[in-house]
Parts: structure tokens; sequence; C-alpha cells
């Protein structure tokens, strides 16, 4: 410790100047502060961009955070099971249930009502409590049926809520 | 009236406090009825119109000697090794008959005390001006000379410190 | 012959300062987030109540529901009347704190204190050296290294530091000639050169500085708050504590604050004292007198009161949040190399200027 012992000038071995100075940055941000925190249930995020552009916007100025900003496309939120006009694309060959890491997806089939279909699903049931969200499913389908969403606010009072249904899954493709 | 139920109250605890102070197993428990006993004093001397001593009581043997104490216990970890048992022998048995005695003969004393008036200080007795003037001007000589004292206390102290560093 | 109208004002002066206390103390939790929240550009907690103002409430009643947990070995009575013997010292300082001057009604007076004590100063110090014994019985009770060593520090930082204090109000004692903390602001209100108020930090700035590091340090906060220095020991000597013994320990810290608070403004920043103001109204030398009702002085002399101690209360907060932690060797050698040499001068220079009557 001895030998590397830094030579203080007189300002810096009072050491209570320097506390001033620092008491003084401190209250600078006390009183003019910048906004960093978005008030969540209030402000949202919208998503539109990639992901470059809304680190720029983050970056360039923070106070407009709320109004602009945004998740990018690519993000991986709750899933959903794209239907074309009235019918649903999912064949329900179960690609999805076998490649998922975490055995989050449970899928019973029945027959189709579709004719160029043989089997739709009876139960799609993805269970957000073990899903990662890691896309496998959405790369594993031949159908491009299943896909993700960027619905991020995953929030429920109970674990059989989180557990959710094809019904719930629903998104019609324009 | 009042005062002297408090003052025979708080002698009596004190008594009870100093004696758990000898006879408990472990030895915080020892410090700190030590700490209860010193506060009971203090107690004692602003029932008797002496605030100034019983703040300095306070001060000096439970916020510094008594932290010393209970540092130094809790340092060495002294609550671990068994407290050597309790052997009543003779000498044991003559110690609680003197104690007895001390606490008769301390009773009749109080009695006196109790006969007093309640006002029987002198306007000011105990008072830190009182205080002040008899030790820096009465009895300067003696108070320096206690101030050497200490201050060998505290050479001595250096010196052991200092052997051991050499060794 | 008992006045009861006497003791029915006592109680009454004893209940809304117990109450302003608690209230200050959980308030002063809030602040403490929010104040440390505007500091890093973050918000702090704005969700119970508006602004969060309930915010209090809510973590009292979260403490109260929290398990309350003993570890199985540590010492069953030491460990629940540790954060007692912590918490009682710290409410029982602000008996003597003088708030007001003697209010003159219906030809009663009624001082603003609860006990005009005659060695209030150290009254404060005896009760105050208590409050550490709820630290250190309460670390070595919960049987585990981190509070025992948090109790530890706990004790040498106190001692070092009760002395560079003790040093640093015997200049202000010498100046004022009174242990009496009433006196000691109502010595506050004469002038200096019949201009300047004569308030200790004028007449004592060495001392106020000592006296100022010290605090800090008997009140466990930062830069000096090496009992329960996160980085190094958990949570310091109550590691082990939860629910309510873990609140009173909190409350504790934080009441010990306002004592401090308020003890810093009795001694240096003239109590409750506004410049030139008197019993009739603003006496200013050379220009006149300008008369005021009485109760509007009773309650300016409050009101600058806890001003004051409110802009210390938030300098303590301030300091915590620009400050970092002192290494403990750092800690010792300021108290024992720098205050206490630094207080001993003072006396010494002060003893000088009393005798050539400057002071």
């Amino acid at each position: 410790m001895a030998e590397n012992k830094k030579r203080y000038n007189f300002k810096e071995a009072v050491y209570l100047i320097e506390i001033l100075r620092g008491l003084g940055v401190t209250i600078k941000h006390f009183f003019v502060r910048k906004k960093f925190a978005l008030q969540y249930p209030e402000d949202k995020l919208n998503i539109v961009g990639n992901t470059q552009e809304v680190m720029k916007v983050m970056d360039k100025d923070a106070q407009q955070l709320t109004d602009r900003v945004e998740v990018t496309m690519n993000f991986r939120g709750k899933h959903a099971l794209l239907v074309d006009g009235d019918l649903g694309r999912c064949v329900a060959c179960k690609m999805c249930e076998t490649v998922c890491p975490f055995f989050a997806i449970y899928i019973e089939p029945e027959e189709s009502p579709d004719p160029r279909k043989e089997r739709s699903p009876k139960i799609f049931e993805v269970d957000l409590t073990r899903c990662a969200y890691c896309g496998y499913c959405v790369e594993a389908c031949p159908e491009n049926a299943i896909t993700m969403t960027s619905f991020y606010s995953l929030v429920a009072r109970q674990r059989p809520e989180l557990a959710i249904q094809k019904k719930e899954l629903r998104k019609v493709v324009q | 009236m009042i005062s002297h139920v408090l003052f025979a109250a708080t002698a009596v605890l004190l008594i009870l406090t100093y004696i758990y102070a000898v006879v408990a197993g472990s030895p915080v428990y020892s410090a700190l009825s030590m700490g209860a006993a010193f506060f009971l004093t203090s107690f004692l001397f602003v029932l008797l119109g002496a605030p100034f001593l019983a703040a300095v009581q306070v001060i000096i043997y439970v916020g510094a000697m008594l932290i010393m104490f209970l540092f130094i216990i809790m340092m060495f970890n002294l609550n671990k090794e068994p407290a050597a048992p309790v052997q009543y022998k003779a000498s044991t048995v003559v110690s609680y008959l003197l104690i007895m005695l001390v606490l008769v003969v301390s009773f009749f004393m109080a009695r006196g005390v109790m006969k007093m008036p309640s006002g029987f200080t002198v306007v000011g007795f105990g008072s830190a001006e009182n205080i002040g003037f008899n030790l820096l001007r009465n009895y300067v000589l003696p108070f320096e000379l206690a101030s050497f004292i200490l201050l060998v206390g505290v050479f001595g102290a250096i010196t052991f410190v200092k052997k051991r560093n050499r060794v | 012959m008992v006045d009861y109208t006497t003791v029915l004002l006592n109680t009454v002066m004893i209940l809304v300062v117990f109450v302003a206390l608690l209230t200050t103390v959980a308030y002063l939790t809030f602040a403490e987030r929010r104040v440390s929240a505007y500091m890093q550009d973050r918000l702090g907690p704005n969700r119970v109540g508006p602004w969060g103002l309930l915010q209090p409430l809510a973590d009292g009643l979260k403490f109260i529901m929290k398990e309350d947990i003993t570890p199985l070995e540590a010492n069953k009575f030491l460990y629940t009347i540790a954060p007692m013997i912590a918490i009682i010292p710290a409410m029982l300082t602000f008996a003597v704190i003088p708030f007001g001057h003697d209010l003159f009604l219906r030809g009663r007076v009624i001082d603003l204190r609860i006990a005009d004590f005659n060695v209030g100063i150290l009254y404060v110090f005896a009760i105050a050296s208590m409050g550490i014994f709820g630290i250190i019985v309460g670390g070595w009770a919960s049987n585990n290294k981190f509070s025992l060593l948090g109790g530890l520090r706990s004790a040498s930082q106190f001692i070092s530091y009760e002395i560079s204090m003790g040093l640093a109000i015997i200049g202000i004692l010498m100046v004022f000639g009174t242990l009496n903390l009433s006196n000691i602001a109502l010595y506050q209100g004469g002038l200096w050169f019949n201009a300047v108020p004569k308030w200790g930090v004028l007449v004592q700035p060495l001392g106020f500085i000592i006296f100022l590091v010290s605090v800090f340090a008997e009140t466990n906060r930062v830069p000096f708050d090496l009992p329960e220095a996160e980085s190094e020991l958990v949570g310091g000597y109550h590691t082990e504590y939860s629910s309510m013994k873990f609140a009173f320990f909190f409350m504790g810290e934080y009441a010990a604050m306002i004592t401090a608070s308020a003890l810093i403004v009795t001694l240096y920043f003239g109590g409750w004292q506004v410049p030139y103001l008197h019993n009739i109204g603003f006496v200013i030398p050379k220009l006149g007198i300008f008369h005021l009702q009485q109760w509007l002085v009773a309650v300016m002399e409050v009101l600058s009161f806890v001003v004051k101690t409110g802009f210390f209360l938030f300098f303590f907060l301030w300091v915590r949040w620009t400050l970092p932690r002192f290494r403990f060797d750092q800690l010792t050698a300021l108290g024992w190399k720098v205050l206490i040499p630094l207080g001993i001068l003072n006396i010494v220079i002060t003893g000088v200027l009393i005798m050539y009557k400057v002071i």
C-alpha cells in the first residue's frame, strides 16, 4: 500500500473541498434531471423498426423515448397461429411440439373440416410459463402456421391463465 | 415519598444486577448486566440530585468501558469456553455471608438516608459548575496527578504493544 | 398539589413530539428513496398514493406481514431485545431538544420542549451511547459472522468518534458557558459586533466540521456506514433480522438521524432562533423594530427549527448519495489522527479567543 501512495496536492488532501464538489454534482442531478424511466403501464412500448433504429432513437434523445421507441420487428413475444380466411394453417403435424426444448407446446389433432388437409389441431396449448421464446417452433413449422408476435405483456393472476389455448392464439392474416 | 420508594427499588435492583454480573454463566450476560448496573447507579445519582455525575457515569462506564468489554468478549469469542462450574466451598459460603452483612449494613444506612428530608442536599450540589469548581480549583493538584497516572497507563499499553511487535 | 393543566399540557406535548418524530421517521425512509432516485436520474417510489406519499404505510404493512425468523443457533433473549435497545434511546434523546422559545399563553408559560434538563447535552450523549448496544448485542446474538463483524465495527467506530464529538462540543460549552440545550439555543440569539447572529457555526467553524463528521460516524451513515457495509458484510449487524425486528433497527437509525440533525441545529445553527427575531418582533440594530404578534413569533420559531432540521436531514441523504464508503483503516485514522488533534486544537484556540474577549 505504501509504495504506490499517490501524492495529493493541498486541495485534494484537505478533502472537504473535493467533497463539496461532489455534493455539487449530485445536487445538480437532483434539480436538473433527464427522464430515462418509462412509466410502464401508462407509457407502453410500441413495436416498429429494427434493432439499430431503436438503439439510435434511444441514444439520440432519451426524452422522446416514450413517444417513439420501440421494440424491434424481430422481437419474439407471445405466439400466434395464423389463419387464412376462415381456416387455420396448422395441420397438427406436431413438428413444433417435438422440437420444443421445454415441452411448452401440447397438440391434440382431429379430422380437419378443410378437404385439402387431413388434420387440424383440436387442442393447441402453449404453456407460456415454460416457454423460453427461443423461436424453434417457428423455424420448424412446415406450413408457416405458428409465428411469434410482439406482444410482451404476459401477466396473469394464476398459472393456468398462462397456458393459452388455440382460440387465444388465433391471428388472422390479411 | 415517591423518590424514597424509587431509591429503594433501584438500590435493590442494582444489587441484584451486580450479583447476576458475578454469577452469570456467559461473559456477555455478565457484561450486559454490569451495564444495567451502571445505568441504575446513574439513576441513583439522579435521585440524589447529581445529574451531571449521572450523565458522566453513563457516558464513561456504559458508553465507553462497557462497549470495550463487549468488544473484547466478542472479538475473542470468549463465550464458547464453558464457564467454570460454581463450587460451593467454605470460602464461597463465607463470601456470601459477607455480602449479606453488607446488605444488612447498607439497609440500616439506607434507613438513615430515608430519615433525611428530601431536600437534604445543598443547592447546586452535584451540578456541573460545582464539580468543576471543586476539581479545577480546590483539588486541582490531585486531579492533575490522577491524569498523570492515566498517562502512565497509556504509556504502559503502548510499551506492551511495541514489544510484541518486535519479537 | 398537582397542577393538572400542566400535566395535561406536558402529556399533549409528549404525544405531539412522539407522533411527529415517528411520522418524520416514516417519511424520511420515503424521502431517502425519492432523493436517491432523483440524484441518480431515476423516479423512485411514486405508485402508492399521490406522488407515492402513502409508500411508508405500505412499507409498514409489509414489515408487519413478513415472517419473523429467529435463527436456530441465535441467542433468543438477546436477539429479541436488541432491536428494542436500538430504538428506545433514539426516541428518548429527542426529549431535551428545544424547538421554540417559552410561549406565554393566558398567563401561563409553556416550554416548547419536553424536558428542560440542566445537563441536557450530556444526557443526549449518555442516551445515545445506549443505542449502540442494540447494534452490538444484535450482531452478537445473531450468531452470524457478518453480523458479529458489523457489531464489532460499530463498537470501535462509536468509541473513536464519541471522543472527537465530545471535544467538538467542549468548544461550544466554553463559548456559551452552559450544558443546558435550551440556554445554548437562547444565547445564540445574541448579536456579534451588534450585527451578526452569534450562531455556533460562526463562533465555532472548526468545531462544527468536527462535530458534523463525528455525527455522521455516530449515526452509522455513509460514508461511515461500515457496520452495515453491503459489499463486505451482506447486511451487517441486521443480516439475520426480518419483519418488525428489522424495522425497529431501521427506525432506530432514522430516529438517531433526526436527533442528530436537531442537535446540529441546536448547537450550531441557533436552534429555533430566527436572526433578529425577538419576543416582540424583528429587532434590527439601527433600523428599528417591527412588531409582531406573540403567536406569530412562536410559529415562526418552531418553523425555523423544523426547516433547519429538515435541511440537515436532506444533507444526510445528500451526502449518502454523493460519497463512497471509507475503508476501515481510513475511518480509524481519520478519527484518531485527524479529528481528535483538531478537536484539541479547537479547544485551545477557543480558550485563547475567550481570554482576549473576541468571542
